[in-house]
């Protein structure tokens, strides 16, 4: 069979299979790994336009723990289609975490809800997959109290995926602006900060909501205006290919 | 051979491995991209495809018949003619996905190779190496790291059978 055929069969299958047919042989292994399959494959999911799933999250008393189970989304929500999978944090958490977005089937989870802290995740549930980021490199602890924003999405002119944090200083009590940004690629597995032209910015809300549309993340964001004392609403967004 | 006509349409022959000999007309085989470029450049009235079993052009052929008659209002027939169609044993829908994909028939590769991967999912991974006749390279060592690494996957009702 030709590679090109072979690799057409391939990108049809769920992860479950793909996972287990890298043992098949090596030849099998370097190609369901490499990152020109992965590409087609989530082309291939996305175009068959199978019946999407979601990710229920509950979180059970009796075992003081969150519980996680994927259900087809067309369907009812019957118990037996259930699959139930592991938590991305593996109980480091206390609270539970925000949904920074997702994107592909993969999440992009933070632990910044209850406090200061800097988990944050990308998790592909369909393979059990879970990436903790590093560090930003902008040292928060100098620059007294502030509060940050997370956005993700994906990168189609390079491929990539993003995450932008956008992190606001606050003096006397107001947010200052423009905010610092910085941003985490995934493939080349290390943050960047922006540095340059910072255009007219707002400050976004902190129980955002993000919505990725055309490879802009966007945040509603607003603008305190001193002179007539109200406050201006808006969208804020960021083109993660442009940076 | 030399080029025939009958009325309007013009006759292509298709000489399977066997040797086997396939008459119809031209208008049917402009559905593979391969054999339209074959017809197009040099006005050529016989086609040899030595490496297509005349059984699995004997099912191609059927295909594209039905195909040239698909209207919206024989939709439903269609579709359970292409069910019925990749209903037959894995090796032969092998062959058969394998000879329409050098064809280049769009449409029916897609949904050969969609049958294909539903009939592979579930099977063991010695099944796929059987089916492919493909040897591990991989130690038992090598092995069970994947299987460690990756439990889930190797959980439920295997299939071990080939066909």
């Amino acid at each position: 069979i030709p590679e090109e055929l072979m690799i057409q069969i391939l990108s049809r299958l769920p992860p479950k299979s793909l996972l287990r047919f890298r043992c098949v042989s090596k030849s099998w292994n370097s190609l369901i790994s490499s990152p020109e399959f992965i590409r087609q494959h989530t082309q291939q999911a996305i175009l068959s336009k199978k019946p999407t799933h979601k990710i229920l999250r509950y979180f059970s008393i009796p075992q003081k723990k969150e519980l996680y189970s994927v259900r087809v989304n067309n369907a009812s929500f019957s118990i037996d289609t259930n699959i139930n999978i592991q938590s991305p944090f593996n109980d480091t958490v206390r609270h539970y975490f925000r949904i920074v977005g997702s994107c592909h089937g993969i999440l992009c989870l933070s632990d910044d809800l209850f406090g200061y802290s800097h988990v944050l995740v990308l998790w592909n549930p369909a393979i059990n997959r879970c990436l903790r980021l590093p560090m930003p490199p902008l040292d928060c602890s100098q620059i007294g109290r502030y509060m940050f924003v997370f956005g993700f999405g994906f990168d189609i002119k390079s491929k990539d995926y993003k995450v932008v944090k956008m992190t606001y200083s606050q003096s006397r009590g107001a947010f200052l602006l423009p905010p610092k940004v910085e941003i985490f690629s995934l493939s080349l597995g290390i943050w960047k900060q922006l540095d340059g032209f910072i255009p007219e910015s707002y400050i976004a809300e902190y129980f955002y909501k993000q919505a990725v549309v055309h490879g802009k993340v966007h945040w509603t964001g607003y603008k305190i205006d001193v002179e007539r004392k109200r406050m201006k609403n808006l969208i804020l967004a960021f083109d993660l290919s442009d940076e | 051979m030399a080029s025939s006509t009958t009325g309007e349409k013009k006759i292509l022959t298709l000489k399977g491995g066997d040797n086997e000999e396939f008459i119809l007309e031209e208008s049917l085989v402009l559905q593979s991209e391969l054999l339209k470029n074959m017809v197009k450049e040099e006005r050529v009235s016989s086609i040899p495809l030595p490496s297509i079993k005349s059984k699995t052009l004997v099912k191609i052929i059927e295909y594209l018949k039905k195909h040239a008659e698909l209207t919206p209002s024989n939709k439903e027939e269609f579709k359970n003619f292409e069910k019925e169609f990749v209903n037959v044993v894995l090796e032969e829908l092998l062959d058969i996905t394998v000879a329409v994909n050098y064809l280049k028939i769009n449409g029916l590769l897609e949904f050969c190779c969609q049958a294909v991967a539903d009939r592979i999912k579930d099977k063991s991974v010695e099944a796929v190496r059987k089916i492919f006749r493909i040897e591990s390279d991989f130690t038992p060592e090598e092995e069970s790291e994947f299987r460690k690494e990756t439990p889930e996957a190797f959980e439920g009702d295997l299939d071990d059978t080939t066909n």
